[in-house]
């Protein structure tokens, strides 16, 4: 390894730990940033530290600015008095964002998505925007598992029906018949559909996953950029991740309630239709339902969640990294996101 | 739990929304949101003047020119929803609603499918019922299949097709999906939140990639598809094929295929005769054809569809202030 490497491990390591993580035993605990409802008491905790950190070192740089600037005016020194004008700025902006962000995130932690008519079964602690998107996601997995459970059941009797035989040999010699081994076919795609729905189950989860775990690294991000941000030379990586951070954090979750909050009741529908169907099929191959159409009800529910759970998350990332790239340039430096994208 | 958003749209249910009740909602949202931008950039060049500040003055000229740019879209988009809704999509393009075409077509593939699947099942069936058919003598511990050889390729064909067509059919059920997510939250959801986010600096990539895909996948999407019905055949014709063959193997009869025969040798002789008959090599023939002529339906002109249409994404998105360059080749690959 090379030492630029050992040292950049060290600087992220201190910034974890100064960050407020608590590193114990080989595990590390990260705060939310909301909890039941309201700005989580870790978060308010380890902010309160931070929030005195970034405000002086903003201070720090905008009283050194304002000598240097009162320095290139004695002496009528132009670049000067301009670097110290644009250093004044960029520490009044730092803590603008530090004060607009705060404010943001207690607004998003304590805001109500109920009182902008978005419909939703949960109580008035549970409805911010975080929650709402996990709540949608959550909502996802739960009709897709259920969908999986159903299809594997009928996959079992399908393949149970398709391996009966039936033999007789009254004196020593006769003959064995597999009568129902074309259900056997249906097994087959059963056991595709339950494949594809895995593979979206776990997509979901993954997103379930990772919008808790951005709102735990916004409490790590923020801070760090806001610091960084501070100071000239830092300046564009203190950007970069504070657009991490509130994209992740902000952006991330409206996403998701926008595009789930409208196909989650479709996904669920369409379920509905395929339990129904479950139950009007029965388990008997010869029921009409089964013979005149086998694979309908299933198809009518896979499609759905290809698209919801497998394509949506590729449209929402690429908006999401459009989105960072854009506050990223905004604040700092352009963060090459779209790294990311190709993983998925 | 269960979750409805009332908020943009109507829940994502069978039934299309009303989108000009949607937009009308939206146009004065809209619309304010311009004004906030004029308003904005008013007050940071008159904070630019005041505490003379070049970059503060500069910044506001370029973002008076956005706020002008944003106005003209919402005019636009305002424009474009009178022509669908008032003038029609029939009229944009001749007499042919692009959303009733796609579901059409869409749907028309999906019974095709359906039928062929049916039919494939119903002629396995037979097949597979014969390839099991197994003789057994206890005295010499042995188990004979005689169909088996000559069944086995015949029904091995019958299950990979089965696979093709479940493969295409989820493929296809997950394009209709798609369609009717766009077209109830297109111009509801996708277009709106897109002109609001592209009013502020920070937000006008995310923005303009949002105005470019739902005008990408609401109106490109559906109208490429348009020609793709009228370029492919009737699926009918597929589905009434599929029936034919279904039909020609209906009635089956174990008699037929020699298990009243009173001895084996003459059991296999009219199996064999019957398997080999030129009804069931017809049927295979046929079962073989129908890839060729619903290949390019399931598979080349859906991608054909997307390609465009993400293409067009790519095209008009930087123009609307995204860049989507090297995601957009992302995609591209994916697909």
């Amino acid at each position: 390894m090379s030492s630029l490497n050992k040292i950049s491990i060290c600087l992220l390591l201190l910034a974890l730990a100064l960050s407020g993580c608590i590193v114990s035993g080989g595990t590390m605990t990260v705060q939310p940033a909301c909890q039941a409802g309201a700005v989580s008491p870790g978060f308010e905790g380890v902010w309160l530290s931070w929030q005195a950190l970034s405000i002086l070192a903003a201070s720090t740089v905008f009283l050194i600015a304002a000598f240097v600037y009162a320095v290139g005016h004695a002496l009528t020194h132009k670049k000067v008095t301009m670097w110290a004008k644009t250093q004044m700025e960029e520490a009044a902006l730092a803590m603008a964002i530090t004060i607009f962000v705060i404010g943001l995130v207690s607004f998003l932690c304590t805001f109500d998505l109920k009182t902008l008519g978005i419909s939703t079964a949960c109580t008035g602690a549970e409805c911010n925007i975080v929650e709402t998107a996990f709540n949608y996601l959550f909502s996802l997995y739960n009709t897709i598992m259920s969908g999986f459970l159903v299809v594997a059941g009928m996959n079992a009797v399908m393949a149970s029906w398709a391996t009966m035989s039936i033999g007789k040999a009254p004196g020593g010699v006769g003959i064995i018949i597999t009568p129902l081994a074309v259900l056997g076919d249906i097994a087959s795609s059963l056991t595709m559909a339950m494949v594809i729905l895995m593979t979206s189950a776990i997509v979901t989860l993954t997103q379930m996953v990772l919008l808790k775990m951005t709102e735990s690294l916004f409490v790590i991000l923020f801070p760090i950029g806001v610091l960084l941000r501070s100071f000239g030379i830092t300046r564009g990586f203190g950007g970069g991740l504070i657009a991490l951070a509130v994209g992740f954090f902000v952006f991330y979750p409206l996403l998701v309630v926008l595009f789930y909050g409208s196909l989650v009741g479709e996904i669920q529908t369409t379920y509905g239709s395929m339990a129904d169907s479950f139950k009007e099929g029965g388990l008997s191959p010869t029921t009409a339902s089964w013979s005149l159409n086998p694979i309908d009800w299933v198809v009518r529910f896979v499609g759905p969640v290809i698209m919801g759970a497998i394509f949506m998350p590729l449209i929402m990332f690429m908006i999401l990294v459009s989105f960072v790239k854009g506050l990223s340039h905004t604040l700092g430096e352009e963060v090459d996101v779209s790294n990311l994208t190709r993983l998925i | 739990m269960m979750f409805t958003v009332i908020w943009w749209t109507e829940p994502f249910s069978a039934t299309p929304v009303a989108v000009e009740g949607v937009w009308n909602v939206w146009q004065p949202v809209a619309l304010t949101a311009v004004l906030t931008a004029f308003l904005v950039v008013a007050l940071g060049y008159m904070i630019g003047v005041s505490f003379n500040l070049a970059d503060l003055r500069k910044w506001a000229k370029s973002e008076f020119y956005q706020a002008l740019a944003s106005a003209l879209i919402v005019g636009g988009l305002i424009l474009m929803m009178d022509l669908m809704l008032n003038q029609g999509f029939q009229t944009m393009i001749g007499g042919m609603n692009p959303y009733r075409k796609a579901y059409a077509y869409l749907d028309g593939v999906m019974d095709s499918l359906y039928t062929i699947y049916t039919n494939i099942y119903r002629t396995n069936f037979v097949i597979e019922f014969l390839t099991t058919f197994t003789f057994y003598f206890n005295a010499a511990g042995l188990e004979f299949s005689p169909f088996e050889l000559i069944l086995s390729p015949i029904s091995e064909n019958l299950h990979f097709q089965a696979h093709i067509v479940t493969v295409a059919a989820v493929l296809t059920a997950g394009q209709r999906a798609l369609i009717h997510f766009f077209y109830n939250t297109g111009f509801s959801v996708f277009i709106p939140a897109g002109v609001l986010l592209r009013i502020f600096p920070w937000t006008r990539g995310a923005g303009g990639l949002l105005i470019a895909i739902g005008i990408g996948l609401s109106i490109v999407y559906p109208v490429m598809f348009t020609f793709v019905a009228m370029m492919s055949e009737n699926p009918s014709e597929v589905k009434n094929q599929a029936n034919a063959l279904g039909n020609s193997l209906a009635g089956f009869d174990m008699d037929q295929f020699g298990a009243c025969a009173s001895d084996f040798q003459s059991a296999s002789d009219v199996a064999t005769e019957r398997v080999l008959s030129p009804e069931i090599r017809a049927a295979s023939a046929w079962i073989l054809g129908w890839l060729s002529s619903i290949w390019l339906k399931i598979f080349y002109y859906p991608m054909l569809v997307l390609i465009v249409t993400f293409t067009f994404i790519r095209t008009i998105a930087p123009l609307l202030g995204a860049d989507i360059t090297e995601i957009g080749q992302g995609i591209m690959k994916i697909l």
